[in-house]
């Protein structure tokens, strides 16, 4: 498999190391509920046969946190973000929206 | 370089291979939000202008070469007494986190007009002409060993950052590296 | 010998360079060959057919095909070190000196004792695993395997290392071209002339595929002749990579692809430097598959037996290696191009004695061809069984009328048709399509920027195969904006490709084989069948049917249509097992490439590395780090002895130790406080400029993820430290919680464990010695810098250095870095400046003895199940703020006051000694799994103390102090009464460190 790294351009599988869903984002801590959803952010997730978004780290380039949209029957690589504009989105959206 | 049989591949593909000790390496991250300030400072400071992408540029004897988003290394030469980061982190002072890394690389240096066949062989990435052009820089790994690789301006070979505790390792390697012929007979 | 010894060598025909004669060996007889031949034709050439015996029932096997897909002419090639069972006859490429031996014959290959397995057939049926030897269990493992592993096999491997090297490449291409016949030639040429950057691959040593073994015509020269113009052009384009030799074995994700070349395969032994293998990485944005088809055989009596041949090979034997594969010969086909045969054998000489074609009528051309020869003609008909044990004599035909006819030979020719070689396009999912016109699969739905051309996609005539090949060169560089112009197609002869499908011989009367690599009959598969594995993936694990190193390529298809008869389904619907990379087999010394020996792994180095061997230090392997692990005396004669002094030194004097492996990381900016008060159970944006302090990381789930420091420069600048092996899992940590859990803080993260030579210097005269390293004014006074102080400043005359206050050791002590580079200069220094002290170095045996002492928790504690209470820290957990970690932690499960907790333990006999892993159990509690109370983690004998001291978890800890409990370890065989204590065993005060 080759992802294709916003910063460095497509490369091999073996510069990558691989995390898990980028679809959870850390709870709140002070929330009421965090204890429960930190328990569901932690361990429960979906097996999805299709397009899953994923966190991916490349590790052996910029060192950048990648989140990769890959279809897991194909292993079709349809969209690579910099997690880094993708959280900043999420951050801006929700102070935004407060 | 180590042995006979090395030198004489070296010399059959024209290939030299030096280490540069005598370099100074600042790391220059930038402080959220303080781009426009950083390319002024560094502008007035170096002379150059900060690559976005994964370029090198050069400018009276220093090199700033793309390190990461948002990062750079700048490379120039380590005169005794001196502390060239230091330098720079007075001047970058609140617009770029500085940081002397001269000791955390070990630079090589390889020559020759052979280079790119030679080493595309052995590098993972695309050393073509059309794919890896002067100036660009990469940062990806060789034989399991991490290496920040920039191609120099006339085209005719390749520095090599790699980390100073692989050094050796990775000294070894690239000598095997560069010694590879006979691949198209 | 001379070459007259070559009596079956064909004069005038062929492309093997008879100006150069190559001697070998088979099975100790000396024979000659030429350059251009394989081993396979080489012996032919010789009148050898029988070269092995087979699998199960050691059956004389002999020479089927004249390729990669054979699945019984296998040999041990060379001898010794060099030694490799299963080698293909078929494409080892001849060279002088080469030695091969028979496998599975005992005690000779004409005479082979364990033929008698073939009378015992029944037991070697299909699913003989699984019911033969059943029971009871422990037969197997020493009874029937064994036997099972005598009388069955396949060669042997050397038993010495491999005394070759062998070599990764990487190779990036527009257009990679898969086989160099007709198809792959057009489709490199096409696609080079556009300027695209094009990689042919082709397994044999010469290119051209099967425009070698057939006598065709092409653009009115002969089909080698014009293969040598081809790649004359292509060999002269600078964007064209020809690589021979080398077998693309497997299509992977984003267009990557496995290859192996053989690089000096056909050497006695590899030049001087030269790898014996190459392994490529080929990322190909467009990729042709043009490796042609496969011939496969019609299933009948003793097809087996030496001197059964595929047509197609018989052709290439004549005509690329001009080679007569026999002296009479009878042909058995169901289609024209197997039938059309008989014109390469009379030209090569060979008599025909029949053409047995299983279809009722044959085109006009061939009959009266057949006619001219003499040759008896059954249209209709078939081989029911081959004559003759170790080689053939003769054939017994059924004819159309159902007469049987007895004829002798000495060569059998079969032809059942061709499979397209597409087993690239399944290798990432493709499923193949059934052809009913062609009796075979061809590729279905191939992967993004695959196609297929020539007889691997289907189309197996010759012009179109250059037709289609030159398609497939231009469509694949206009894909990736080449502009690739149509390219002329050549003419070629015309030829007649009628088939009709025929598989089985089901009149045999003698065993009749599927699978010649793994001796499957026709009645295994049947009796598969009977049993209820009628699906073909359950068929083939049932069987073994396709398993083998040949991947089934001459023998699967002609399984499941078996099969499809037998289930009265059609083939289409029975369907056909999955081929999985690699296409042929790979050597594990490809695979590894240079990653063998001493560099399986990168080896670091510390900055202290040098002196350190200098002074005859024993080193261990740490991760990929090389540590020292002690300093040897001379007179010293056991490594404990050597580390009790180590440690008396430190305690009693002053030592240094390399501790420049230690995880270090700059953490710069406005919010790197608050960043690392969110990492860190503790808070780290109170830490006052110019000192440190100690912290620990969770992961998300509540675990212990790692300790080390924290030292503040100034205002905006922290130094962390993190355990050596975890190193650059934090870095990685740190990354993810920056750039994904909190973009916003402005915060800048440099890993820099490299730049910096640490050294610990540790005992009561560590001060006296810091202070002769220091540049002046600096003071180095308690007052001046207390414990866990850290201060920025130069040593050695000049050099800027960091100095820090810290104590892993216990006693006062300090880490001093300079940049790498002056790191050795630095420990030198200490050693010359410190030799009235009585300086000593020590190594990182010592450093673990007195951190068991200290009672300070390493890699042992820190071990993936083991929280911040766990492990005596719950108290540093701050209560004021959010971490990584702090929730999941205060789960009911890991806050259970029962978890095993830190202890210390001591034997209550002195003299006794203590066992990592040891399990604790109550005093008068029997030793089993359920009354486990936790287990000892780390021990080690202290000097300081005299005995034997351990660190663990147990359960109750706080409430057990001072009680006496069992250390059980089972798997030394001891039992040892243990007090449980605090793990401090030494200065609990810490008054040591202050002073
Ligand atoms: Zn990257």
């Amino acid at each position: 498999m080759r992802i294709s790294c916003p910063h460095c351009g497509e490369r091999a599988l073996d510069e990558f190391s691989y995390l898990g869903d980028a679809s959870v984002t850390r709870p709140d801590p002070a929330a009421a509920d965090a204890a429960d959803a930190f328990y569901t952010y932690a361990y429960e997730r979906r097996n999805i046969a299709g397009p899953t978004q994923e966190l991916w780290y490349h590790q052996a380039g910029c060192h950048a946190w990648l989140v990769v949209t890959r279809d897991t029957r194909t292993h079709e690589i349809s969209d690579v973000k910099a997690a880094q504009d993708v959280a900043l989105e999420r951050v801006n959206s929700t102070t935004g929206a407060a | 370089m180590s042995n006979p049989a090395t030198e004489a591949a070296l010399n059959r593909s024209g290939l030299t291979i030096s280490r540069r000790d005598d370099v100074a390496m600042t790391h220059v991250a930038l402080r959220r939000g303080r781009r426009a300030d950083l390319d002024a400072r560094v502008s007035a400071t170096l002379g150059l202008t900060l690559p976005d992408t994964s370029r090198t540029v050069e400018a009276a004897g220093q090199m700033a070469a793309w390190a990461g988003p948002e990062q750079w290394l700048v490379i120039g030469p380590q005169e005794a007494g001196t502390d060239p980061s230091a330098a720079l982190a007075k001047a970058l002072n609140g617009v770029a986190s500085v940081v002397d890394v001269s000791d955390s690389r070990v630079i090589f240096r390889v020559r020759g007009a052979s280079a790119a066949d030679v080493l595309s062989l052995s590098m993972g990435i695309d050393l073509h002409d059309k794919a890896f052009k002067p100036g660009d820089v990469a940062i990806t790994h060789a034989s399991h060993l991490g290496v920040m690789v920039w191609r120099h301006a006339d085209g005719q070979g390749y520095d090599f950052a790699c980390a100073r505790t692989y050094a050796v390792d990775f000294g070894h390697w690239l000598e095997d590296a560069c010694s590879k012929r006979g691949v198209f007979a | 010998m001379t070459s007259e010894n070559q009596a079956f060598r064909l004069a005038g025909r062929g492309v093997v360079d008879r100006s150069k004669t190559f001697s070998f060996t088979f099975d100790g007889i000396p024979y000659e060959g030429f350059a251009g031949d394989t081993l396979a034709s080489a012996l032919l050439a010789n009148g050898v057919h029988l070269v092995g015996r087979s699998f199960k029932y050691h059956r004389p096997r002999g020479i089927l095909t004249s390729g990669s897909e054979d699945p019984s002419a296998l040999v041990e090639l060379r001898t010794g070190a060099r030694r490799e069972p299963n080698t293909k006859a078929t494409v080892t490429e001849l060279y002088d000196g080469l030695e091969a031996t028979s496998q599975n014959r005992f005690p000779s290959l004409r005479f082979d004792f364990l033929a008698v397995n073939s009378l015992l057939s029944p037991v070697f049926s299909a699913g003989f695993y699984y019911k033969t030897f059943m029971w009871p269990a422990s037969f197997w493992e020493k009874l029937y395997e064994p036997m099972i592993r005598r009388a069955a096999g396949l060669g042997r491997a050397a038993m010495e290392e491999d005394p070759d090297s062998y070599d990764k490449a990487n190779a990036f291409c527009d257009v990679l071209v898969v086989g160099s016949g007709a198809a792959g030639l057009m489709a490199a040429i096409s696609a080079a002339r556009s300027g695209a950057r094009v990689i042919l691959a082709d397994e044999s040593f010469a290119f051209g595929g099967r425009l070698l073994a057939e006598n065709r015509t092409i653009d009115g020269i002969n089909s080698a002749a014009w293969v040598k113009a081809a790649i004359g052009e292509l060999s002269s384009l600078s964007n064209v990579r020809l690589l021979p030799r080398t077998t693309i074995f497997g299509a992977y994700d984003g267009g990557t692809y496995g290859a192996v070349e053989r690089v000096a395969d056909h050497l006695v032994k590899p030049a001087p430097g030269q790898p014996r293998q190459r392994l490529w990485r080929i990322v190909a944005k467009r990729t042709i598959v043009a490796q042609g088809a496969t011939e496969r055989p019609i299933v009948f009596g003793n097809n087996d037996r030496p001197g059964v041949m595929l047509a197609s090979a018989a052709r290439s034997y004549i005509n690329r290696y001009g080679v007569a594969p026999g002296r009479t010969a009878v042909v058995f086909s169901s289609n024209d191009d197997g039938a059309a045969t008989i014109n390469d054998l009379a030209n090569a000489g060979i008599s025909v004695a029949a053409l047995v074609d299983a279809r009722p009528a044959l085109p006009d051309a061939i009959t009266a061809r057949a006619e001219a020869l003499g040759a008896r003609i059954f249209a209709g008909g078939v081989v029911s069984d081959a004559i003759g044990g170790s080689r053939v004599k003769g054939a017994c035909i059924i004819d159309a009328s159902g007469a049987t006819h007895t004829l002798s030979c000495d060569l059998i020719i079969v032809s059942g048709g061709f499979n397209p070689n597409m087993q690239m396009t399944t290798h990432l999912g493709g499923r193949p399509q059934w052809r009913d016109d062609l009796a075979a699969f061809v590729p279905g739905a191939m992967p993004k920027g695959m196609t297929a051309a020539g007889a691997a996609n289907g189309s197996f005539s010759l012009a179109s195969c250059l037709a289609e090949g030159a398609r497939a060169g231009s469509a694949a560089a206009a894909d990736v904006g080449f502009d690739a112009k149509p390219i002329a197609i050549p003419a070629s002869d015309e030829e007649s490709n009628g088939i009709s499908a025929f598989w089985h011989v089901d009149r045999a009367k003698h065993k009749a084989f599927v699978d010649l690599q793994n001796d499957v009959t026709a009645a295994d598969v049947a009796l598969a069948q009977r049993e209820g594995f009628s699906a073909v993936e359950h068929l083939k694990r049932y069987t073994t049917l396709g398993m083998a190193t040949d991947q089934g390529r001459t023998s699967s298809v002609n399984g499941l249509a078996i099969l499809a008869q037998l289930t009265g389904k059609t083939i289409p619907a029975t369907g056909i097992t999955t081929a999985r990379p690699p296409y042929s087999p790979v050597s594990l010394g490809a695979l590894a490439g240079e990653h063998r020996g001493k560099h399986f792994k990168p080896t670091r180095l510390t900055p202290s590395h040098n002196w350190a061997k200098e002074q005859g230090a024993v080193f261990v392997e740490a991760g990929l780090w090389l540590r020292a692990l002690y300093f040897p005396k001379p007179f010293e004669t056991d490594a404990q002895t050597t580390v009790i002094r180590e440690v008396n030194g430190v305690r009693n004097g002053v030592g240094v130790c390399d501790v420049s492996t230690l995880g270090k990381v700059e953490v710069h900016g406005p919010d790197a406080g608050k960043f690392l008060d969110r990492l860190y159970i503790n808070m780290m944006s109170t830490l006052a400029v110019g000192r440190a302090r100690y912290g620990a990381m969770l992961r998300e789930d509540g675990i212990m993820m790692d300790d080390g420091t924290a030292a503040r420069f100034a205002e905006d600048r922290y130094f962390v430290t993190t355990t050596t092996v975890n190193a650059i899992k934090v870095v990685q940590h740190m990354e993810l919680c920056k750039q994904w859990h909190w973009p916003d803080l402005d915060v800048q993260i440099v890993p820099s464990t490299d730049q910096w030579a640490q050294y610990a210097v540790a005992g009561p005269r560590a001060r006296d010695l810091i202070a002769r390293i220091v540049d002046k004014p600096f003071d180095v006074s308690n007052a001046a810098f207390p414990y866990m102080a850290v201060a920025e400043l130069t040593a050695l005359g000049g050099i800027k250095a960091r100095l820090y206050r810290l104590s892993f050791s216990g006693e006062l002590a300090y880490e001093i870095a300079v940049p790498a580079r002056h790191g050795e200069l630095l420990m030198r220094t200490l050693m010359e400046k410190g030799q009235d002290l009585g300086v000593i170095p020590y190594g990182t045996e010592a450093l673990g003895v007195m951190r068991i002492e200290k009672g300070h928790v390493g890699g042992p504690e820190l071990n993936g199940t083991t929280t911040a209470a766990d492990v005596g820290l719950g108290k540093m957990a701050s209560k004021k703020k959010d971490y990584i970690g702090r929730v999941l932690a205060e789960r009911p499960g890991l806050t259970n006051p029962d978890r095993p907790r830190l202890a210390g333990f001591r034997p209550v006999d002195r003299a006794a000694r203590l066992r990592s892993g040891a399990h604790f159990v109550g005093r008068n509690t029997e030793p089993v799994a359920a009354n486990a109370l936790g287990h000892m983690t780390s021990v080690a004998y202290s000097p300081s103390l005299g005995h034997w001291v351990g660190l663990g978890f147990l359960s109750g800890a706080e409430t057990r102090m001072g009680e006496i409990i069992r250390a059980y370890d089972p798997v030394r065989g001891e039992d040892t009464l243990v007090e449980v204590v605090s793990p401090t065993f030494y200065d609990s005060e810490g008054a040591r460190l202050r002073v």
